[in-house]
């Protein structure tokens, strides 16, 4: 199944992985971008808003970058 | 607070959340899921020690140096922490807060879907405590239920919060405090 979808019809594989990335990465952002919203507009007199904030945005990244490897 | 306006006088007593055990219960699932790849690469590479032919029936490697699976894997954890991570923000943006004059339930349905709702504590009739199950008794947490007098008689719930019965008695004396010669309402 891994490297070899080309059995199953899909002849581009990287290409498909290259969108599905894309497409997460996209929504993963306009998630995190209405999450910061959310904290900083009602919970940003609270202390955990900025590290809450900061762990989100660190492992997100974290993730996208471990995705990124097998592109 | 910037969903409501304290009245003039008013305080706030306290603000309460839900009980971290019941946050720790709602994110479990997305820790067991995110471990079920892990699970069954294992299985996988076993099978795959035990019978070489079914590795190459999966294009030959089923660790992590294959470049499909690790996108694959970093996608799909990217997924589940998105969801664990929309869980505690649920968490931590729903609140009661009891300032000395009224009970503000503020709930957060999802993004862009925030209830706040206000209940007088001259209008309470009655308030029912419920610590129910092995959980709750174990580390302190139930529903708080708090039903308003009049014809058109509501009820709000507080649901795991800690401590239901110490906020009872502390919802009594505020109620106590307003009407200093009438009798506090039922439990």
């Amino acid at each position: 199944m891994f490297g070899s979808f080309g059995t199953f019809g899909i002849t581009n594989m990287s290409t498909v992985a290259f969108s599905l990335f894309w497409l997460a990465v996209v929504l993963v952002a306009l998630y995190s971008a209405i999450a910061i919203y959310h904290w900083t507009r009602y919970g940003h007199r609270s202390p955990i808003a900025i590290p809450a904030i900061s762990v989100h945005i660190f492992v997100s990244l974290a993730l996208i970058g471990f995705a990124a490897t097998g592109l | 607070m910037e969903e409501f306006t304290l009245e003039p006088g008013e305080t706030i007593t306290l603000a309460v959340r839900k009980h971290w055990v019941v946050f720790l219960l709602e994110l479990l699932p997305f820790f067991l899921v995110a471990l079920v790849p892990i699970f069954i690469l294992s299985f996988a590479g076993g099978l795959a020690t035990v019978n070489p032919s079914f590795a190459v029936q999966f294009g030959g490697d089923l660790t992590l140096g294959n470049p499909y699976l690790r996108l694959g894997l970093g996608l799909f954890w990217l997924i589940i922490w998105t969801g664990a991570f929309n869980t505690f923000t649920r968490y931590y943006l729903d609140q009661w807060v009891i300032t000395t004059t009224r009970i503000v339930d503020i709930h957060q349905f999802g993004f862009f879907d925030r209830h706040v709702s206000s209940f007088l504590l001259n209008h309470v009739q009655d308030i029912t405590t419920d610590v129910n199950g092995v959980f709750p008794t174990m580390f302190g947490y139930g529903t708080l239920r708090v039903e308003t007098a009049g014809d058109a008689s509501q009820h709000f719930l507080m649901n795991g919060i800690p401590a239901p019965e110490a906020i009872r008695d502390l919802i009594l004396r505020e109620i106590a405090a307003l009407h200093p010669s009438t009798s506090a309402p039922t439990v």
